[in-house]
Formats: C-alpha cells, structure tokens, sequence
C-alpha cells in the first residue's frame, strides 16, 4: 500500500499518455474476426489533471468516458481485463502496474447507480469501510467518518440503515465513503444521473465546495452539462474513445456550437439562436450576460 | 419493500449485545431444538424464540419465521405420514399407491412428523430473530479478525437479497405498466432476469469493493500466524488422548474467539446474554443425563412428562425474556 506520508502532493493528480485499450473481446468476436480498431474503447488518450483541479469529461454515450475513468481508478484493465497501451500514474503511483486496492490510498471513485455502491448495513459502516480495510484505529475512524458526514451535510443520516434512504441521500452516502480517505483523486461517473433537478446542481456545487476547501482533483463525467459547467474549470469532450476538446467551460460551448450540437447546453442553444454573445455556462452567467446588454 | 428479516436498528438489549453474545443466547435455544425430541421442551424453545424476537421488537420476523416454519412444519407431517408406515396405531388404510407403495398413515408417523416439523420451525424463528436484530455490519467487524472474506461475503450476501426484493418488486411493477393485453410476466422469466440483474450488481459490488481497498492486506493485529500448528509438528509422539484435549481446546477457542473478537464493540448487555445462554445450554445437558427427553414415536406415541422435562420448559420459557429491557429506577418511581 502506498505510503500517504510521503507521497508526492505537488504533482499532477492524474496523468495519462498514449492511452489506448479495447475491452476484452467475447468467445463470437474472438473466434470470427481478429480485435478490428472500431472495437478500441480509448485511443491514444492524453490528459493531465493538475492538483485541485475540477474537470468536466462531456461527450456522447460509449464515447469513452466510463471507460476512462475505470482506468483512472485502475478498474480498467485490472477489474475488467482487455489489452491496453499507454501509461496511467495517480498521484505519483503507476496504476497499470498496480491495481484498485493500491490506488484506493488516492482515488475515490462513485459510480452512477448507487445502490451498487452500498455494501453495509448502516450508513456510518458503509463510510467506515475503506478505513477499516486499511487497517485504522477505531478513534481516528470515528473522527474522519464524523469529519466527512459534516462536509458532506449528512450526519443526521448515519445511524440510518442504507435501504431506507433516498436516492439522493444514497449518492452523498456513496460519496461520503469515497473521500472519507481523504483521496487526491475523485472520479464520479455520471452521479446525478438518478437525481431529481435540484438534488442534482447541490450535489454538483457541494462537489465544488470540496474541490475548493479540501483542495481534491475532481473529474466528473455528466451529460446534464448545464449543471455542472460553471462549477467546472475546464471540460475535457470525448467522441470514439478520443479525447476531441479540451479546455475552458466557454470554449467548449463555443466548440460544441461548431462541431457537436449534441453536447450544448439548453441555455447555450437559446443564446446562440437569439444571436446573443457569449455563450453562459451557466444561469448565473446568463442573467450576468443579459443584464449587461439591458444596461447597454 | 423491506424484508421482514432485514436488520432493523433499534436500542433494545439484544440489538445492542454484542453478535458473539446474541448468536450463544440465539444459538443455545436452537441447539436445545436439535437435542431434543420431546414436543414439550421444542414448544417451550419455540415460544422461548418467539418471545425474544417479540421482546427485541422484531414482531414482523417472528410473525413471518413463524408463518412459513409452520407451513414447512405441515408439509413435514404430511410427507412423514406418507412415506413411513411405522408406528401401531393404524389411522388410514390408502393401500397401494404410485412409487409410495403401501401406505398406511400412523398416528405415530404424524407425531414424529410433527416433531421434526416444529424442531425445523423453533430452528426458523432462532434465525429469524438472529437475522433482525443482529447487526450484519458488527458481525462481519468480529469476524473479520478471524475470517475476513467469508464475512465479508456473507455480509454482502445479506446486502443483496433486499436489493433483489426490490429489483423483483420494480419488474413486476413494469409488467404490469405494460397494459392488460400485454402476457403477464411468469416466475421464471422474473427470476431469470432477476438472476441476470443480480450477477451485474454483484460484478459493481464487486469492483466497488476494489476500490474501497478491499484487496489491501489488513494489518496484522496479532501474532497468532507465528505459532506453530499442534498437528504435523509432533507426529512421531501423537497419543490417543490428543484428540480429546484438541477438540476440548478448540470449544474453549471458539468459545474465546466469540467473545473477544469483538472487543471493541462489547456492550453492558452481554453478560445478561452468554450468561443465560449458558444457563440454557447447561440446563438442557442436565435434563439430557436426567431423563427429561422422554419422548419416543415409535413403536406407539410415549410422551414423558417428568418433572425435569416441566422444569426445563418452563426456564426455556423463561429464558426468552432475556431481551426485555430493564424498567429504569425513574419509570418505577413514577
């Protein structure tokens, strides 16, 4: 297990290069026809996320973000199999030559159905778990699961038993026992795919307030792009398992305009139309933009 | 939708005692359903079951335990009735019947069904209570110690089936969305897609679980890897009484291990639980070597009421208030 103590803080919390992989091929696939390109689920994948940096990953389904973010937690090729190329190291630690169990130290990882996630019974057990798998003593488990349940606003949750809770309380429980650890790292696929509108933008700027106050690198792939892009710093696009945009919240709606209508935002598509420049990334933005042309 | 044997937290005394004191107060009374055969000591554990799960707050499993252990209990009796033809008190001449042969039903067969029946009952709700007052979370804490992957999946497995209730009761919802010209969804098409469900959850649990660190090696607590096995080492001087003394010290380890693997989690009511636990378990010893099993089917019903078999039912019966919480000097004031 690594070492927190002294493991680097300073360098970039997830660098990937070259990063090329295909799934593992089924007995059909393997015995009719030899692994064809289409069947690549990332090509030639290149990104770094610096520390405390909050990034959004947009793009189509089985554009390749899952799957990205499976080999950002080492899932993928360790869990899922499959041939892979490339290089992967989170904060400072090789993932492809060590596996989940190793990155668990830095990376927190929440999935978008949370039911899959909960193994325990009750909600403090469930946050307790990584910290009892790494062996901590019981008062500084007690400590951090108090700690995470504050930040996370759901101390009034954790004597709950796990199937009496909502969707939404499901989520944050999840998300509680991913960054108990205190991980540089916290992918989240897709989280508020099962929240209602407004469960969906408090876990999103909560997010953000975590990013901020804890100084965790976050990436945070969502379709819902209206909720997330004004809490985000940069939005990385993928389509065909390749990396097609990378930069600024405004940018990408610039470049989604031009190149991926799928990926734009209702608001976006709304100001576009109407001939109305910049684009928002968010309501906020918008009222700002349209109070600013009234004025004028 | 909760099952009614889903853990449910509550405050009371067992729900608090530690799972190595509920399983030997659980266990004892179950163990009591297995040594004996005298309907009156099974009814006794029975309602000893009963009354814990009712006293602990887990009315709902008790109710169900009971329900489905009674339903297990008549079908015993029946296929006792038609598969053995001992016993001399004649009931009903069916005479020959397909593969069964000749079947005569015996007063004698329906009371050793009837007996196996209610042993297989006492056992359900012993486990029932088991399963809805004590904490899965705690178990798997004090076993994880001793062996960390079969609690940790007998953990998830108790995670998982309230999650395919609810997957089986969302299925069904979206059958019958479907409309009334729509085929109604069978059993096994519903199990069929219920098994597939739960294999893909089981894969994310499982790589959820990866990712928890679940894969890490647990730091050594002890240094119990250090010490030497008592078998192989000395084979050359092995003696006729090792068996004796290793199976001895094996109840005491296990005995041990029960109670102080969980430690940390020790609660002010686990002497109230291995205590009557061991008056259970001693008291059934006693009536055991005092003739207090006099209960015989065959070759005609013979049920003995001796004084020890009344006496070790009526603490049997006693011993299921052991769960009740003690009225506070307040409340007795007031």
């Amino acid at each position: 297990m690594p070492d927190l103590a002294t493991m680097p803080r300073v360098g970039p919390a997830l660098a990937i290069e070259g990063l090329t992989y295909a799934y593992p091929a089924t007995n059909a696939e393997s015995t009719t026809q030899s692994r064809a390109d289409s069947a690549l689920a990332l090509r030639d994948v290149s990104l770094t996320l610096a520390s405390g940096e909050f990034a959004v990953l947009a793009g189509r389904s089985a554009s390749g973000k899952t799957t990205l973010l499976r080999a950002a937690c080492g899932l993928v090729p360790h869990f899922h199999g499959g041939e892979i190329e490339g290089s992967i190291e989170v904060a400072g630690i090789d993932a492809l030559a060590g596996g989940p169990g190793e990155l668990a130290a830095v990376v927190g990882y929440v999935a978008q159905d949370p039911e899959t996630q909960i193994v325990s019974t009750t909600v403090a057990a469930e946050i307790e778990l990584p910290l009892e798998m790494r062996g901590d003593p019981q008062p500084s488990r007690a400590r951090a699961v108090e700690e995470v349940a504050l930040a996370l606003a759901i101390p009034h949750l954790l004597d709950r038993t796990v199937d009496t809770l909502s969707g939404g309380e499901l989520q944050r429980v999840a998300l509680a026992a991913a960054l108990v650890t205190r991980p540089r790292l916290v992918l989240l696929d897709e989280p508020t795919s099962q929240l209602d509108p407004v469960a969906g933008g408090e876990l999103i700027w909560l997010l953000r307030r975590l990013n901020e106050e804890w100084g965790v690198s976050i990436l945070l792939a969502e379709h819902r792009l209206e909720r997330c892009l004004a809490a985000a710093d940069r939005v990385v696009a993928m389509g065909g398992g390749a990396i097609s945009f990378d930069g600024p919240p405004r940018d990408f709606l610039d470049w989604a305009q031009r190149s991926d209508a799928a990926l734009e935002t209702p608001a976006a598509r709304l100001f576009s139309l109407a001939g109305i420049e910049p684009l928002p990334v968010g309501v906020r933005d918008a009222r700002r933009i349209l109070r600013d042309r009234g004025e004028r | 939708m909760r099952s009614p044997f889903a853990y449910v937290p509550r405050s009371g005394p067992l729900q608090s005692a530690s799972p190595g004191a509920a399983v030997a107060y659980l266990g004892a009374l179950v163990a009591v359903a297995f040594l004996y055969s005298s309907p009156l000591v099974l009814a006794a554990a029975g309602v000893a079951a009963a009354l814990a799960g009712r006293t602990a707050g887990a009315r709902r499993a008790v109710r169900a335990a009971l329900r489905m252990g009674l339903s297990l209990a008549m079908l015993i009796v029946v296929v006792n009735a038609l598969v053995v033809n001992r016993g001399e008190t004649v009931l009903v001449r069916l005479g020959d019947l397909p593969l069964l042969g000749r079947v005569d039903i015996t007063a004698e067969a329906l009371a050793a069904g009837a007996v196996i029946g209610l042993r297989a009952a006492v056992a359900m709700v012993g486990f029932a209570v088991y399963s809805a007052c004590v904490d899965p979370d705690r178990v798997l804490r004090a076993l994880r110690p001793i062996a960390g992957r079969s609690a940790l999946t007998a953990a998830l497995i108790s995670r998982l089936v309230p999650v395919a209730a609810a997957d089986a009761a969302r299925l069904r919802d979206a059958s019958r969305l479907r409309g009334p010209a729509a085929a109604p969804l069978g059993r096994a098409a519903l199990v069929r897609r219920l098994t597939a469900g739960s294999l893909d959850r089981a894969v994310d649990v499982a790589a959820t679980l990866e990712l928890r660190g679940y894969s890490i090696p647990a730091r050594p607590r002890r240094s119990l890897a250090r010490l030497s096995p008592p078998w192989g080492a000395d084979t050359l001087n092995r003696s006729r009484y090792d068996r004796r003394f290793y199976a001895t010290g094996a109840v005491v380890a296990i005995a041990a291990v029960a109670g102080g693997a969980d430690t940390l989690n020790r609660s002010r009511y686990d002497r109230r639980f291995y205590a009557t636990g061991a008056v259970v378990a001693i008291a059934a010893v006693a009536g055991k070597l005092l003739g207090a099993d006099g209960f015989h089917a065959y070759p005609t019903v013979a049920l003995g009421l001796e004084p020890a078999t009344v006496v070790l039912s009526l603490l049997l019966v006693l011993s299921g208030l052991a769960p009740r919480r003690r009225s506070s000097t307040r409340n007795r004031n007031a």
